[in-house]
């Protein structure tokens, strides 16, 4: 088997096959992702069944489409992946289902989105040579991975200890579903950065930071 | 309500267990040992003998170009030592103009037998390569070529998306079948695209010949060229499997590294230059290129056009540019015995007001020093040089 052959620990890109595969898979969630945004919310477990079977459809139908994606978008990370799950999760399951902790807040905190902001930044100055260190080859380092590990562990013990608000859970699960998929296949890339981040989810994270950090800040100042 | 699968006591204990796999994974994935600092090959095992080499042109031509493709540029050489039949491979992009959809990388043989080369066949396009990679490629070019140590040849070649050069990324692929007396033209596989910037991969591009190192793998050098412009040279196994990075982002305004060693750890690196700087740039590293400084620019004139620098059996350098008063109307070439001090030009290429002779790529091969370059954007020229002893170092 290619895909197994190419799970060669010792070998730092993933196989032609699981890039392949983590392509239509992550631009599948995303797309159907988008898709639930539009649409009423008047039932969600079947917004998400017909929007997955709408996005699988024009992807089989219209060949085009992944390449054009992927010519211009490339592949979005696995972070984006484990978000899009974990959307779809909690909207299948009802905004009552909580990880676990005992605050019922579930949305995730502008100051999480912020730091994503952040460390976009860095990376994109990183990409166009502004800043004096090279960060993204760092990404091809086993200790960032060890380094996630701990800190999403120590995240979530957190969390757990001082009962935070449930989001804190769900971003380190998310986080750690990431880093543990990264571990096993090394998609997309073989860069870890390319798998936490990439610049779609940072665009948003801009949005949601506006949306829910600034906008609400200055609503709540003049009311 | 909904009864929920997992009772809410459980969860921790469930997350727990998958941070605890995630950490196993950790452990059991063997630590990769740092490939950067590996040492270079050196091209001879004997010193370098101290005589001072003339050089004579042997044998030169064209090498033919596919017919319905009017235009060529950026060639590469490299040498198939243990080939029973070529000894040489020549890359390059055609088509009907740089960046068009229809530019393809075209091929040919130098043939051992029959001096001469073999007609060009197309070996990779655009399409075949998008296909493989699930991602559109709108144009493709530059090709790079390099031998690993089964004998397979690698190409890695600039594809971009929308947004043209700027917009490049670099694909790899590799010889998926052995040449065999029957069918010696090589089958090529697409490997994938390599992993340089976190900005949709953007802007990353390659021209110079990899530089070989002591196990059998190599250094590809390669350039950023967005908005800034910096060299990154990236790391391959023997059997040219992507192994590391170093992106040298604080070079400014430098591009198409050429990098050759001066002994195992003590690297140099010609580079292609922007303006307003008018002389040939180089990065030095003295612990194999994990860390590299910009030396005092040489005494040779260039802007923006490519180099080409090669290390010789003999342990001297070759070094091919543009001059720059001269734009790209003439290519010269030039020797030296430390890499720093260079001889006066010996001229490969020269024509008037208009024309080009450019991106020369430079290949050791059967005791001979060839030469191939972009001549006039219509076709690739070839020249074979042979090196004369002019006069015995004094012991």
């Amino acid at each position: 088997m290619n895909i197994l052959h190419g799970l060669n620990a010792s070998l730092l890109l993933p196989p032609l096959a699981l890039q392949q595969l983590f392509h239509a898979v992550i631009w599948l969630a995303v797309l159907s992702w988008l898709g639930v945004q539009c649409l009423p919310s008047y039932d969600r477990r079947w917004r998400w069944v017909m929007c997955s079977a709408a996005a699988l459809l024009v992807l089989l139908v219209w060949q085009s489409v992944l390449p054009a994606l992927g010519m211009v978008f490339q592949t979005p990370s696995l972070m984006t992946l484990c978000a899009c799950l974990a959307v779809a999760w909690s909207d299948i399951k009802g905004p009552s289902v909580r990880l676990f902790g005992n605050h019922n807040h579930t949305r995730l905190s502008p100051w999480l989105w912020f730091a994503v902001v952040l460390i976009g930044w860095c990376l994109l100055l990183d990409a166009f040579g502004m800043l004096p260190w090279d960060i993204y080859s760092l990404g091809f380092e086993h200790r960032m991975l060890w380094l996630a590990w701990w800190l999403s562990g120590l995240w979530i013990t957190t969390a757990y200890v001082l009962s935070l608000h449930d989001w804190h859970a769900k971003a380190a699960t998310c986080w750690l579903l990431a880093t543990g998929l990264f571990v096993a296949t090394h998609a997309p890339s073989g860069n870890v950065w390319d798998a936490w981040l990439d610049p779609g989810l940072w665009l948003f994270a801009h949005y949601q930071w506006i949306k829910y950090g600034l906008l609400q800040r200055t609503r709540s100042n003049h009311s | 309500m909904r009864k929920d699968w997992l009772p809410p006591s459980l969860r921790p204990v469930v997350w727990l267990l998958v941070w605890l796999l995630v950490g196993v994974a950790l452990l059991i994935r063997p630590q990769q040992i740092n490939p950067i600092g590996r040492p270079a090959a050196l091209p001879s095992s004997s010193p370098p003998s101290g005589a001072v080499n003339t050089w004579v042109l042997e044998a030169q031509g064209m090498i033919g170009q596919p017919k319905e493709a009017p235009a060529a540029h950026a060639s590469n050489l490299v040498a198939l030592p243990d080939h029973p039949s070529y000894s040489l491979a020549a890359f390059w992009f055609a088509g009907s103009k740089e960046a068009r959809p229809d530019v393809r990388i075209a091929m040919s043989l130098w043939s051992r037998q029959q001096q001469t080369w073999t007609p060009p066949v197309w070996v990779v396009d655009r399409h075949t390569v998008g296909a493989a990679l699930g991602k559109g490629i709108l144009h493709i070019g530059n090709p790079v070529a390099w031998l690993d140590r089964q004998q397979r040849l690698h190409l890695f070649v600039v594809g971009t998306g929308l947004g043209g050069w700027a917009a490049a990324r670099v694909l790899h692929v590799r010889q998926s079948t052995a040449a065999t007396a029957n069918s010696p033209l090589p089958a090529f596989e697409v490997v994938g695209q390599l992993p340089l910037g976190w900005f949709w991969n953007l802007s990353h591009l390659v021209r110079h010949s990899p530089m070989p190192l002591a196990d059998g793998g190599m250094v590809l050098p390669l350039h950023f060229e967005l908005g800034g412009h910096y060299p990154l040279f990236a790391w391959f196994s023997p059997d040219g499997e992507f192994q590391g990075l170093r992106r040298l982002t604080h070079i400014h305004q430098a591009l198409q590294p050429a990098p050759v060693a001066v002994d195992g750890n003590h690297w140099l690196a010609y580079l292609r230059t922007l303006g307003p700087r008018d002389k040939l740039q180089v990065l030095s590293s003295t612990d194999a290129g994990q860390h590299w400084q910009l030396q005092p620019e040489l005494a040779l004139s260039q802007r923006d056009s490519a180099v080409a620098s090669l290390r010789l059996p003999s342990g001297e350098w070759m070094l091919a540019r543009n001059p720059l008063e001269r734009v790209r109307t003439q290519l010269v070439m030039h020797h030296s015995q430390d890499g720093l001090n260079w001889s006066p030009p010996l001229m490969l290429a020269e024509g008037g007001s208009g024309s080009e002779y450019s991106y020369p790529s430079l290949r050791w091969s059967d005791d001979r020093l060839w030469v191939s370059y972009t001549h006039l954007r219509q076709g690739i020229a070839w020249q074979r040089w042979r090196a004369v002893p002019l006069v015995k170092a004094s012991p």
